[in-house]
């Protein structure tokens, strides 16, 4: 549901192939795991919004459906949005996935290596800057279907002194999929339930 | 680039509005002060922030970037293209005495990265 690639990636086309992979039965309330789906249709939304986030603090942006979140997952149980993410606006501001939104969503193995913006040491795991996936240059993707767990972006401002602004590009890929019953021979894009980037 | 003329007043007067997706960046002021007295000009700027752990319901606040005090009678040029005073919200212009014969003129540019 999370990926960080080396460049801007190619974005799902109508007629392509994508499985959903779950340690679960199902995926999502909405898709069933290990199953192919086709894209049958597809269009492309921009979606500009900032944060201004005081010296030192933090902010917790939610981008499910809630009252206080962004809005960016799909109520069509048969839609998949793929979000090209970028930032711009400044370095200071580093971003942590959070999945659910009360947890880190990226750390190692060893004991304690979790992110921690309270811990000098600890602050720069398992987060992004700008320069990891800029605006112009986006290389961050996420995958939301209808009905998934909450996922948050945690802001942290490490500039101490002044107010920072984040500036966040969102591309969203809508896609309607269908469920493919017959064999396919074409390339199937997996898509990984976040339980499983935690092995 | 943009540039905008303002005359000295207490109250402020808006330079200009940074847009929300955006991030203003002064790279350049001139004070030209022939009022009979010398006079202190703050560049401010105002937003209001997002809501964060420490305070989910924040107001709007108004943060001074850059404050001089011209003597009468005399015109100043600040370069500040090397480092850009950053401006997120509202550039104001806050003088400690209203006169017209007072003029700031404020350079700047938005950027996204």
């Amino acid at each position: 549901m999370i990926e960080l690639h080396e460049r801007t990636p190619k974005l799902l086309e109508k007629g392509n192939y994508v499985r959903f992979l779950s340690p679960e039965e199902n995926f999502s309330p909405t898709f069933k795991a290990n199953v192919i789906y086709q894209v049958k249709s597809n269009v492309q939304v921009v979606f500009y919004t900032a944060f201004i986030i005081p010296p030192g603090d933090v902010s917790l942006v939610k981008l499910n459906n809630d009252e206080d979140a962004l809005g960016l997952y799909p109520e069509n149980p048969k839609t998949l949005y793929e979000v090209l993410v970028g930032f711009g606006g400044t370095e200071d501001i580093i971003i942590y996935p959070m999945m659910p939104s009360t947890d880190y969503l990226l750390y190692l193995e060893k004991a304690g290596m979790r992110p921690n913006p309270g811990l000098p040491q600890l602050r720069y795991l398992g987060m992004y800057t700008t320069s990891d996936s800029p605006v112009n240059n986006p290389r961050l993707v996420l995958y939301f279907v209808k009905d998934m767990d909450q996922f948050a972006l945690q802001l942290y401002n490490t500039n101490t002194k002044e107010d920072e602004k984040l500036i966040v590009r969102f591309v969203i890929n809508k896609c309607y999929l269908e469920e493919v019953r017959e064999e396919v021979k074409a390339p199937v894009k997996d898509i990984l339930h976040y339980k499983l980037l935690r092995w | 680039m943009p540039a905008v003329v303002v005359t000295a007043n207490t109250e402020g007067e808006t330079a200009f509005e940074t847009p929300i997706i955006r991030v203003g960046k002064i790279l350049g002021i001139i004070i030209n002060n022939q009022s009979a007295n010398d006079i202190t000009i703050s560049i401010t700027d105002k937003f209001t922030p997002s809501p964060t752990v420490t305070n989910p319901s924040p107001t709007e606040k108004e943060v001074t970037k850059f404050e001089v005090t011209i003597p009468s009678g005399q015109y100043e040029t600040f370069n500040l293209s090397r480092s850009p005073i950053k401006i997120l919200g509202t550039c104001r212009v806050v003088a400690s005495a209203t006169d017209t014969a007072c003029k700031i003129a404020i350079i700047y540019s938005f950027e996204l990265i």
